[in-house]
């Protein structure tokens, strides 16, 4: 097990395990919870085909300590830097090539929610809650918590979570979009390991390149032209398969 | 059983509790296709599995340019003879036609950029498209289903794009549709696993509108059909599967 900030790295077979580790509530301590090169150093050197984000303990992430970013943002700049890390953290794993579960239990606020957000599949616990608690400190999310809620479920619901503060339950959040299962809390961890399994297990990894692709491809193409792109990579796949 | 007043032109008939589809005079070869009240049935004809060939596609162009201009025509139905709806391309068939036609890395053979057009005009038809699906319905011609308006399922169906089990991805348009009916999140998770859906499973997702008794299927797409409204407009769709569908399924 390597660290890094407050995350470890562990590997499952063809699985790499991003945990969230400084229990009980896994604070982010700051917004670049895992070092950026690390991170990427960890993932090129195991070639892993599925990523899972995952913690320690009973929670997931409660988000940023509060008594922290008061002390972060005495220095204005510097906050401003920790807070462009953090993006960029979480557009990295956005744009990885290939797929990234969060397997989430318990309390997942704020930054944690937002880090949940950067996955491509979400998983999670029957007694997880998710909230943007932000509004209640005078503050907003910082790391494009509002717009990636959005997308998944509407904007009303983007705007009612980001106003209220208020908590949804495992149940809600599973309604709304924006987790695909629900599972008991013991088993999140395995469920979502199986699930990557299912997909990952048996592919060649130019062919979970082309599926993440595609994914982009409909976040920023036309449909007509994601479309078009998708009949190019399959075309592209006959051929590698055609000519071993 | 005639499910409705059909001489001459077609016949449905009910056997061994899958549809018999008798039609004539029949110009195509791989696909039935009959006018009757104004709504069309284009039925997948190359059982069991009404491969979805490159003869096929082009009697599929015929059937939608004629549907595009022909003024009497109010709902297309798309269904399979026999026990199945379709299991979708011959690869064989594809793979030689990318080969002839792949001298650059990624150029796509014009059948296939036609293919993806063909798809696109469907979806874009402003008569409402109705895939009437039963038995096995797999890769491209679930793809075909997905670019319908409408999709009827019978129960114990069977759906899913296998492609990634062979080290392929759906190359006409699965995970784009996918993307649309059910999210990115599904899209990329079934995609990947290739796994069969049953009808419960697509109807959770948002994949399919419908799952009705095998009995029923022909004739509960063919009441939806003249339900649904003259002046159909594709963008309406929400609205059109709000009030004329029974979902509880």
């Amino acid at each position: 097990m390597e660290q890094s900030n407050i995350s470890t790295w562990e590997l499952h077979g063809e699985i790499g395990v991003l945990r969230l580790n400084n229990p009980p509530q896994n604070y982010l301590e700051k917004p670049e919870f895992v070092a950026l090169d690390t991170f990427s150093g960890w993932l090129g050197r195991d070639r892993v085909k599925g990523l899972l984000i995952t913690s320690a303990g009973r929670h997931f992430s409660a988000g940023a300590n509060i008594e922290t970013l008061k002390e972060l943002a005495r220095d204005p700049a510097e906050l401003a830097i920790q807070i462009s890390k953090g993006k960029a953290l979480l557009e990295f794993i956005r744009h990885l090539d290939i797929p990234v579960i969060a397997s989430i239990r318990g309390v997942c606020f704020g930054g944690g929610l937002e880090i949940a957000l950067a996955a491509h599949i979400r998983v999670c616990s029957e007694n997880a809650i998710f909230s943007l608690p932000e509004v209640n400190r005078q503050l907003i999310p910082g790391l494009g918590g509002i717009p990636y809620i959005s997308s998944l479920a509407g904007f009303e619901k983007a705007v009612e979570i980001a106003l209220s503060g208020d908590t949804i339950n495992a149940r809600q959040a599973h309604q709304a979009g924006l987790v695909s299962y629900v599972v008991p809390a013991p088993e999140t961890e395995a469920f979502s390991l199986q699930l990557m399994n299912k997909m990952v297990s048996g592919r060649s990894l130019p062919v979970i390149r082309a599926v993440m692709q595609a994914l982009k491809n409909s976040r920023t193409l036309p449909f007509d032209q994601a479309m078009q792109e998708e009949t190019r990579m399959f075309c592209e796949l006959v051929r590698i398969s055609t000519e071993m | 059983m005639v499910i409705w007043g059909f001489t001459g032109i077609m016949e449905i008939k009910e056997n061994n509790s899958s549809y018999n589809l008798v039609w004539d005079p029949n110009p195509f070869s791989t696909l039935g296709y009959s006018i009757h009240t104004g709504i069309a049935v284009l039925v997948l004809n190359q059982p069991p599995s009404n491969t979805l060939s490159k003869l096929f596609l082009s009697e599929f162009r015929q059937v939608i340019e004629s549907v595009e201009t022909d003024n009497q025509v109010k709902a297309l139905i798309i269904t399979g003879k026999g026990r199945h709806f379709s299991s979708g391309s011959d690869l064989r068939e594809l793979a030689a036609e990318i080969q002839m036609n792949g001298r650059g890395e990624s150029s796509i053979p014009t059948s296939l950029a036609d293919n993806n057009l063909l798809f696109l005009r469907l979806l874009h038809l402003n008569i409402p498209v109705i895939a009437a699906i039963k038995g096995v319905c797999l890769g491209s011609a679930l793809e075909l289903a997905l670019f319908c308006h409408f999709r009827i399922v019978a129960e114990g169906a069977v759906m899913g794009l296998p492609e990634s089990t062979f080290g392929l991805i759906p190359g006409a348009g699965g995970f784009s549709r996918m993307n649309e009916l059910s999210g990115g999140a599904t899209a990329l998770e079934w995609i990947l696993r290739g796994d069969n859906l049953t009808t419960a499973e697509a109807f959770t997702l948002g994949l399919i509108d419908q799952v009705v008794p095998k009995k029923e299927l022909l004739p509960y797409a063919i009441d939806l059909a003249q339900r649904l409204p003259e002046n159909f407009h594709p963008g309406s769709l929400p609205f059109y599967k709000a009030k004329y569908l029974n979902q509880d399924a």
